[in-house]
């Protein structure tokens, strides 16, 4: 679960009568236009530049190159330990080839633990303390045995608007970008799209 | 309470300018003016036409005092006097008998038609007053109003401020013509 952060005011709040005044001073003639109007100027424009890159930026303009990978058949000990190591919950599988197979989660984890009915983390430890490990049933199991697929994927030149949209409506936290071909070329996570977009609601 | 409220005021005046801003304000105004009032009073003086408006006045505080100003911009000042003018001396024709109305009407109709060709320039006000109010000279030139003296004066203006108005490194004229 992502903290409920207050949003951090962006820089055409932090702009105060003062700067403007300032500013004025900075350019020689008389301005024809008061403080008050240029700063509801100013604003108008900031949201409109940031409206403008919302719908221009695309997913290889801001996501992430160097993918944790794993392949449908490493072991999902192993997956496991690379997500730990990375402190990360979800990694594409890909193929030989470089194809995207699919995508592991945690929920991929916990969907599959013990009976195969958990859910929740705390779920699995009220499982664990009644008697034996709920993982020990992964042991000889691979990625692709568990992992979600066909995978959702956006192309490279997919706008953040639709992707947004997309991650919004599938409920989904992280998602493949590829080439054409179908390659993993990097990925793209909720975080990224609101590091980018800050003021937003996103996705 | 939200009406009176607006009547506080929200922001501050915008910094006064340098000196030597007043400076080149002060010479572009006197030659503006100059040139304008010497065809008037030294080339017309015989002659039926005139060339001095009083609204030239406040043409030359936009012109040479605020050159920035949108308002101030050639299409604003050409255009704003011209159909101004022709308001105003419609205005005069149409009801000389009701001259409260007619100075009404010239006024705020010029501002709209101002507005909805975006030349709005606020001389354009007295020079569609000046049309009603008069003197017998401005009432004998009819329509012609709009060109001798509002489209010359306005025009020799023009030219002075383009000469002066980029002399100083800190100024330039005009921001846009069109």
């Amino acid at each position: 679960m992502t903290p409920t952060n207050t949003p951090k005011p962006s820089p055409a709040e932090l702009l105060s009568d003062e700067d403007i005044y300032e500013a004025m001073k900075k350019i020689p003639g008389y301005l024809d236009i008061s403080p008050g109007d240029f700063k509801e100027l100013y604003l108008l424009a900031y949201q409109h530049a940031e409206n403008r890159l919302y719908n221009s930026l695309r997913a290889a303009d801001i996501m992430t190159r160097r993918v944790i990978s794993a392949l449908p058949t490493t072991l999902l000990a192993e997956a496991a330990a690379l997500m730990a190591a990375h402190h990360i919950t979800g990694l594409p599988v890909v193929r030989e080839d470089g194809t995207v197979a699919g995508i592991l989660s945690e929920q991929d984890f916990f969907r599959n633990m013990g009976d195969g009915h958990h859910a929740s983390c705390m779920a699995l430890i009220a499982d664990s303390l009644k008697g034996g490990c709920s993982a020990l049933s992964f042991r000889s199991k691979t990625v692709e045995e568990i992992m979600a697929k066909p995978a959702i994927t956006v192309l490279e030149t997919a706008l953040l608007s639709e992707i947004s949209t997309l991650m919004r409506e599938k409920k989904i936290n992280r998602i493949p970008v590829t080439d054409d071909g179908q390659r993993l070329v990097g990925i793209l996570t909720r975080s990224d799209l609101m590091h980018a977009f800050p003021e937003r609601d996103t996705p | 309470m939200n009406y009176f409220n607006k009547m506080r005021g929200a922001t501050t005046s915008p910094p006064g300018v340098s000196l030597s801003e007043v400076f080149w304000s002060w010479i572009g105004a006197f030659f503006g003016i100059g040139a304008v009032a010497f065809v008037n009073y030294n080339l017309l003086s015989e002659s039926d036409l005139i060339m001095l408006i009083g609204s030239f006045g406040a043409s030359a505080v936009l012109l040479y005092g605020a050159p920035k100003s949108p308002l101030a911009q050639p299409r604003n000042l050409l255009g704003g006097h011209v159909i101004s003018a022709l308001i105003g001396v419609a205005c005069y024709q149409m009801l000389a008998s009701h001259l409260w109305l007619a100075a009404a009407l010239a006024v705020a109709t010029a501002i709209g038609m101002m507005h909805l060709t975006k030349t709005l320039h606020p001389p354009g006000g007295a020079t569609a007053l000046i049309a009603v109010m008069g003197s017998p000279k401005i009432y004998a030139l009819g329509y012609l109003y709009a060109i001798f003296p509002a489209a010359v004066g306005a025009c020799i203006m023009l030219v002075i401020a383009l000469l002066i108005n980029n002399i100083p490194q800190t100024r330039k004229y005009p921001e846009f013509w069109w």
